[in-house]
């Protein structure tokens, strides 16, 4: 009797032990209800990083392709607007017209082609610094302030024609990346190694030190040797076909007779964009205008124009004067500054590229 | 021996019943607690059973102005272990764009545009909306869609989903119409959710060793009631027999109680 009662206690001890983990369930479920919301997991500011990924890469390059060989075929510079601007779409549009008006008149180089190399620029997220986790995200004026964003590119497209340098642009968080320099590189130049690092590669500002000539100066100076070939710029130069051709051309129109010649030449603000090699140095590209005044110093003189001068000018020749436009794109390769007691290296010149934007004739 | 003292000093009858009432009340408090035990641990792994994924809704009212953007504050797509699949609607059935950017570039985007920020959980399912302040400038807005900037980009016309795993770095979501037409209305996020109903297998199995005793219980007290009625009877029949015929029938018999208990 006394084992049938220690049966009848040890079911009621279970029961109660049941019941127990029926509460504990309860409860158990109950807190799952009650558990704190999860928040907002922001993650560290790492350093900087490439504002173009290597699939963006390919897309704007194709993009810029696909509209640059549209618009050479139909030879409506209106149809670059979305890819090419700037000096690139002012030396196309120029084309397209003596295209228009010269059978014989060349095409503009095509865009695109095989990407051999890359230098796109590097971003960091202004106000905040390594390793921080920010809650709120930079303020979109600050944000906006690390536009314009510059890229430079060489591509080399099919069918034996130069390589070509050019400069992308993203002039805000809301405009495309636009080709707006472009030049073919002279032949046999060669390009200083270009940096590549996985995060970009800021750009160099046009005063940037720590080269033979700042990249504004570089360009500046160019022009100037551009115009006279005993200037004392020259000298800072290593020679290239470009300036011959320009010097030569020079000569030529300073030799005809009973006309006098005048040159001017600028560098176009805001054009000049540097990107820094990996000797220390910088590729620079500017784009300069020039203007040639040739008047007439003799009465009953008369100047027979060049065929693309008389096409622009709407007339064969000139009694009084004739005044003929360039454009003019120039890619330099600028040495860092020379050491202690060491020689300044020579700029070279690595590509160039021009094109008669008007011409005026009485 | 004790058992054959007792058995003849209590009335017999009357403690039997009262174990037999004492058993079953033990056999059906077992019985009915194992039931409700297999039945809480199946229903945890059925009708229970956690959503294996969790949403929050952010809903942008417009403030001041209506919002032209939304973009998640930062952190907020990670509010949970993604991946986080994002849909944004918009009740006109406008086209929606969903882009994903580096925080500056996004930011950057939505300078001078009135943009609502889409913030933490405020509960379970909703998100905090930071809607924007009056717009000091108007500024036409192209269609992010085609932008060089994003990395991951999804379109549709009413409404646009997204499944990412947003990579490492700050990363921010903007989610617009084509840039000219309003923002879309409704922004929802829903992560995965792990799915644990640790106390399932426990409430089955020990419900089912409840279920087990209280069948066991109930035979072991059926048989002993039966013997007690027999026990009963046999008293009854031997009250009317000699005294030593009685002595040595109890002897038999509390024999016989011993066994049983055992």
């Amino acid at each position: 009797m006394s084992r049938r009662r220690t049966t009848t206690r040890s079911a009621t001890t279970r029961a109660g032990a049941l019941g127990g983990a029926g509460v504990a369930l309860a409860v158990l479920l109950g807190g799952c209800a009650d558990a704190p919301l999860p928040e907002p997991q922001p993650q560290e500011v790492a350093g900087a990083y490439p504002a173009v990924t290597a699939e963006e890469s390919a897309s704007v390059h194709e993009a810029v392709a696909a509209d640059a060989a549209e618009a050479d075929a139909a030879r409506d510079a209106s149809l670059l607007e979305p890819r090419v601007a700037g000096s690139a779409a002012e030396l196309r549009a120029a084309r397209y017209r003596l295209q228009e008006l010269l059978p014989d008149a060349p095409a503009p180089s095509p865009l695109g082609g095989t990407v051999e190399r890359d230098v796109v620029p590097a971003v960091t997220l202004p106000g905040a610094q390594e390793g921080e986790t920010p809650g709120r995200a930079v303020a979109p004026a600050e944000a906006a302030a690390t536009f314009p964003r510059a890229w430079t590119t060489i591509t080399q497209a099919d069918g034996g024609v130069a390589p070509q340098l050019s400069v992308l642009v993203q002039e805000d968080a809301r405009s495309p990346y636009r080709v707006v320099t472009t030049t073919p590189l002279l032949p046999g130049a060669v390009v200083p190694e270009t940096l590549a690092p996985e995060e970009g590669v800021a750009p160099l500002a046009p005063d940037a030190g720590g080269l033979v000539l700042s990249p504004q100066d570089a360009v500046g100076q160019y022009a100037s040797a551009l115009g006279d070939p005993d200037a004392p710029e020259a000298a800072r130069f290593a020679d290239d076909p470009f300036r011959q051709v320009l010097l030569q051309e020079r000569a030529a129109a300073d030799a005809v007779e009973f006309f006098s010649l005048a040159t001017s030449r600028s560098v176009r603000p805001g054009s000049v964009v540097a990107t820094p090699t990996a000797d220390g140095g910088a590729l620079v590209v500017g784009v300069m205008e020039s203007r040639s005044v040739q008047a007439v110093e003799e009465d009953g003189a008369v100047l027979t124009l060049s065929e693309p001068v008389a096409a622009l000018a709407e007339t064969q020749e000139a009694r009084e004067s004739a005044a003929v436009s360039w454009l003019e794109v120039v890619a330099l390769a600028v040495p860092p500054a020379p050491a202690d007691g060491e020689q300044a290296q020579p700029v070279r010149v690595v590509g160039a590229d021009r094109v008669l934007s008007g011409a005026q004739a009485r | 021996m004790p058992q054959t003292v007792d058995v003849r000093r209590t009335p017999p009858v009357r403690a039997a019943r009262r174990r037999t009432v004492a058993g079953w009340v033990a056999v059906a408090v077992l019985a009915v607690l194992g039931l409700v035990a297999v039945g809480l641990g199946v229903a945890q792994r059925t009708v229970w059973l956690p959503d294996d994924q969790v949403s929050a809704t952010a809903t942008t009212t417009g403030g001041d102005v209506d919002p032209l953007l939304v973009v998640t504050a930062p952190g907020v797509l990670e509010t949970r272990p993604g991946p986080v699949t994002v849909t944004a609607t918009s009740d006109d059935g406008g086209p929606v764009v969903l882009a994903l950017g580096h925080e500056v570039d996004v930011a950057a985007w939505t300078a001078d545009v009135p943009t609502a920020v889409v913030g933490g959980l405020e509960s379970e399912g909703s998100l905090a909306v930071e809607e924007p302040a009056a717009a000091a400038s108007s500024v036409d807005v192209p269609d992010p869609a085609s932008s060089d900037l994003w990395t991951q980009v999804e379109t549709g016309e009413g409404s646009a989903t997204m499944r990412l795993d947003v990579p490492e770095g700050r990363w921010l979501l903007l989610a617009a119409s084509d840039g000219s037409a309003a923002a879309p209305d409704e922004l929802r996020l829903t992560w995965p959710q792990e799915v644990e109903t640790p106390a399932a297998v426990p409430l089955v199995v020990g419900g089912g060793v409840a279920l087990l005793l209280a069948v066991v219980l109930a035979v072991v007290h059926a048989r002993a009631s039966r013997r007690r009625r027999d026990r009963a009877v046999a008293t009854a029949t031997q009250t009317t027999q000699s005294t030593e015929t009685t002595q040595s029938t109890e002897t038999t018999r509390s024999t016989e109680t011993t066994g049983e208990t055992r």
